[in-house]
């Protein structure tokens, strides 16, 4: 066993961006059968694992897709710390409306339009005005959260599942339709894109993007307008699967994808950014709190506290372990 | 003959598997200038590092003033004696000149325990005056010239009874006359028995300050000469190793063709005012002038960085009314900056990166980047550029400043430019890189594209440009082709001395 882990580990030195895959199947090897997923025979693995990935799917997929945002911001060297609020209070603008067919007409455009419009704001905010994104987006958070109170006050509204079609979104399909979509422009064109580069150049070092003639405040309003489209479909998928919103949905979800995309090997300060690390860690992140919630549910007896409450701890001290990992990669690269 | 101040017995460091300085020894005697020299990578800075505490060397002894010392650190070196103004200088910038040059030391105390600023005030004072230094020990660090900064590092410096003072590069970024002001501290330094180390890569100030050259190829000492017995021949020669043409290369037939930039009475509050020239194709026109005279301002406002208040510019005939960078690149226009690690380069980006952001429209179509065309076209720069690197996936930061400063170039050229501004290209740049630098700017007149080479580098912007034109003050003071192409006449020029009775009385 010590000499199993002696040759990972040696292996990793050689190869560190495999890091992160072995740490996620290690997690899952821990957590997994945790869970409830079996092992005894095969057709108990299949039925036990297939509604444990999907179970996962459908509760990360809002995650994902704001990860993918998240990562070009923080390629940036910006962040965005109101996604939390925005999802919900585009899922509150869409839940004052009447869940009949034209529900698809009238609340479904009008939920996108206020996520790019909110998004835009935001990136005009910064790039324009110039408040440093950190602040920025702590304003918009705390004032979108408001407007979700103004909106929905105390109460839970939850008239999403009558919206003909809609829960579809909430289960396996349509989750992974949805994460596919975003990566197919996410991923396959954003990876390859010049707008890619330009946005790394952007977060590395903003005056020599500048001289090189890349458009740096349009680009930045750009990415945060995006981001807000994100969350605009963030909104869907937790809606769908959720079926109500209330003023206090997705707090703290924000900080989430930012450990997230962080454990997945993009670094803070800008200049790098890595989208299927971005989703390793949203899973890795999803993996850890579900854990925890079976833990909770069926081993409770075995614990003395509420193992709940550990899930900010150990998210911690993954983000922690993530940032470190990440400058020991960096500084042995340079 | 007294026993040397300093003296280096075996001296030797690696990095990694790297023998970055093989054993050397060498003396240095109280009241001498020694010049440093070498291409990029020979192992100066190493040198100075570990004198300076940076470093501990692997094996060898540094005695100083006939004791066997050992830096821990570089506040063990300067203890010592032994100050280092390297060539970005450390300065708290917010702070006064009177609070940088007392920082680290115990200041006046009122009765109350408050700081006495007045004190404070005058033993600064004192101090500049010692050295024949007149700056106001008021003004915040940040509002002073890169020549006064170092004037305040040297003092600072020196306060500390330094009796070895290490010169990195240190008229990197200065104008001729601040120059002959720093020579004019060195040779006073020198009476008070002070030694100086003085590394440059400007042959010229060598052979003017110094008493000794020792020559640095490649990790080892490769000799040392009195300055009065050896030619700038020799020395080249030692540096690089074999010879090197000194001249300046003019391949270009100096056939002008049309009319490609043409600036008329142009001005911006603060930066320039009524400048009128034209640049043709295949001509260089040099741009002269104090640091600060508004060269880089103008360049930028040609680039579109800066608005213009008024004026007007053609750009090949047709009115340039530039809102952006990412316009003048569109027309065929391109800056080449002039402080390469701030405003060209992201340092911990890789070759490949670096230079792909300039072939974009060339290389991506739906803003997809053709992969397989832009590592085509990477490693076609390195080749035709000879950028010395592991391969594209190196980080520039790692480069030399003459491979960064030819990546910098080769980025930008794939795209046929028709204008060419190089703001200092050749600064911090070794002999070698240099001499191939100036060979593709000239390459680049001969295929008939006009080229604006600012320089601060009198020989080589003589010895590169058709006709020069020198700036003083924001505005052109005067144009200079043929015989009067001198380097006197380009001080006079820039220092405001070339029109007679002109008014400039500045320090």
């Amino acid at each position: 066993m010590i000499r199993f882990l002696l040759i990972v580990l040696r292996a990793l030195r050689a190869r560190p961006k495999l890091l992160l895959p072995v740490l996620f199947a290690a997690e899952l090897a821990i957590l997994a059968p945790i869970s409830g997923v079996q092992f005894d025979t095969a057709a108990d693995f299949a039925r036990s694992g297939r509604l444990y990935a999907t179970d996962l799917i459908t509760q990360s997929a809002p995650m994902i897709v704001l990860a993918v945002g998240m990562t070009a911001i923080l390629m940036t060297g910006g962040i965005d710390l109101s996604i939390g609020a925005m999802v919900a209070l585009v899922a509150a603008v869409m839940a004052r409306f009447d869940p009949g067919p034209n529900f698809w007409v009238t609340a479904v455009p009008l939920g996108l339009l206020c996520g790019l419009g909110l998004g835009w704001f935001n990136g005009t905010l910064i790039a324009r005005l110039d408040v440093p994104p950190i602040i920025a987006t702590l304003g918009t958070l705390f004032l979108l959260r408001g407007l979700c109170e103004v909106l929905l006050g105390n109460e839970e509204f939850g008239t999403f599942f009558d919206v003909p079609g809609y829960t579809w979104f909430g289960r396996l399909s349509g989750s992974l339709l949805v994460i596919a979509a975003v990566f197919a422009v996410g991923g396959s064109w954003f990876y390859r894109s010049r707008l890619r580069r330009e946005l790394l150049m952007l977060g590395g070092n903003r005056v020599a993007a500048r001289y090189a003639g890349i458009p740096v405040f349009r680009r930045i309003v750009q990415v945060y307008t995006v981001m807000g489209a994100l969350a605009f479909v963030a909104a869907i998928c937790f809606t769908a699967r959720n079926g109500s919103v209330s003023a206090t949905s997705l707090e703290g979800l924000e900080l989430q994808v930012i450990v997230a995309v962080v454990l997945g090997g993009t670094r803070v300060e800008g200049g790098n950014g890595s989208l299927i690390g971005s989703v390793i860690g949203v899973l890795m992140v999803a993996v850890l709190a579900e854990g925890l919630r079976s833990a909770e549910m069926f081993h409770s007896d075995l614990l003395p506290f509420k193992i709940q409450h550990l899930k900010y701890v150990l998210m911690g001290g993954l983000l922690v372990l993530g940032v470190w990992v990440n400058r020991r990669h960096v500084s042995t690269a340079g | 003959m007294p026993a040397p101040l300093l003296q280096l017995d075996g001296l030797a460091k690696s990095f990694g598997g790297v023998q970055a300085l093989k054993p050397l020894s060498l003396e240095l005697a109280a009241g001498s200038i020694l010049g440093l020299v070498g291409e990029n990578g020979a192992g100066k800075s190493t040198l100075i590092k570990l004198l300076s505490g940076l470093h501990q060397p692997d094996s060898g002894d540094i005695l100083f003033a006939g004791q066997r010392v050992a830096f821990s650190s570089p506040r063990a070196a300067l203890d010592a004696g032994i100050a280092t103004i390297h060539q970005e200088l450390e300065y708290a910038g917010r702070l006064t000149v009177a609070e940088n040059l007392l920082l680290g030391e115990s200041w006046p105390r009122t009765f109350f325990g408050g700081v006495h600023w007045g004190r404070l005030h005058e033993n600064a004072q004192r101090r500049l005056s010692e050295f024949g230094i007149d700056l106001p020990t008021h003004a915040p660090v940040d509002q002073l010239t890169a020549a006064e900064k170092q004037e305040v590092s040297i003092a600072g410096a020196l306060a500390r009874d330094a009796r070895l003072l290490i010169l990195d590069e240190p008229t990197a970024s200065l104008s001729a006359p601040e120059v002959r002001r720093l020579f004019g501290h060195l040779a006073r330094l020198r009476e008070r028995g002070v030694a100086v180390i003085y590394v440059s890569h400007r042959l010229d100030e060598i052979f003017e300050i110094t008493d000794r050259i020792a020559v640095l190829r490649d990790g080892s000492l490769v000799s040392t000469h009195k300055t009065a017995n050896v030619s700038a021949g020799q020395l080249v020669h030692d540096m690089v190793g074999r010879p090197l043409d000194q001249v300046y290369p003019r391949t270009r037939s100096g056939e002008l063709g049309e009319v490609i930039l043409k600036l008329s009475s142009m001005s911006r509050a603060g930066m320039f005012r009524d400048i009128s020239f034209e640049v043709r194709a295949g001509e260089i026109v040099g741009l002269g002038g104090l640091v600060g005279a508004g060269r880089s301002e103008l360049a930028r406002a040609i680039y579109g960085l800066y608005p213009v208040d008024t004026g007007t510019m053609l750009l090949r005939g047709k009115p340039w009314r530039p809102r952006g960078a990412d316009a003048a690149l569109q027309n065929g226009l391109i800056y080449i900056p002039e402080e390469r690690k701030r405003q060209g380069l992201v340092l911990d980006h890789s070759l490949g990166e670096t230079l792909s952001v300039g072939f974009g429209d060339t290389a991506s179509r739906f803003g997809l980047v053709n992969r397989r065309r832009e590592r085509e076209a990477v490693s076609g720069a390195l080749q035709k550029y000879d950028i010395r690197a592991t391969g594209p996936a190196q980080a520039v930061g790692t480069l030399s400043g003459g491979n960064q400063q030819k990546a910098l170039l080769a980025r930008w050229l794939e795209r046929d430019p028709k204008m060419i501004i190089l703001d200092e290209p050749t600064r911090g740049v070794d002999v070698g890189a240099k001499a191939e630098i100036h060979a593709h700017i000239d390459q680049l007149a001969g295929m008939g594209k006009a080229v604006l080479f600012i320089s601060s580098d009198l020989p080589e912007l003589l010895g590169m440009s058709n006709r020069v034109l020198v700036m003083n003050r924001g505005a052109i003071d005067a144009e200079l082709c043929g015989d009067e192409m001198t380097e006197h006449n380009v001080i006079l020029a820039a220092s405001g001395l070339s029109q007679a009775g002109s008014p400039d009385t500045d320090r």
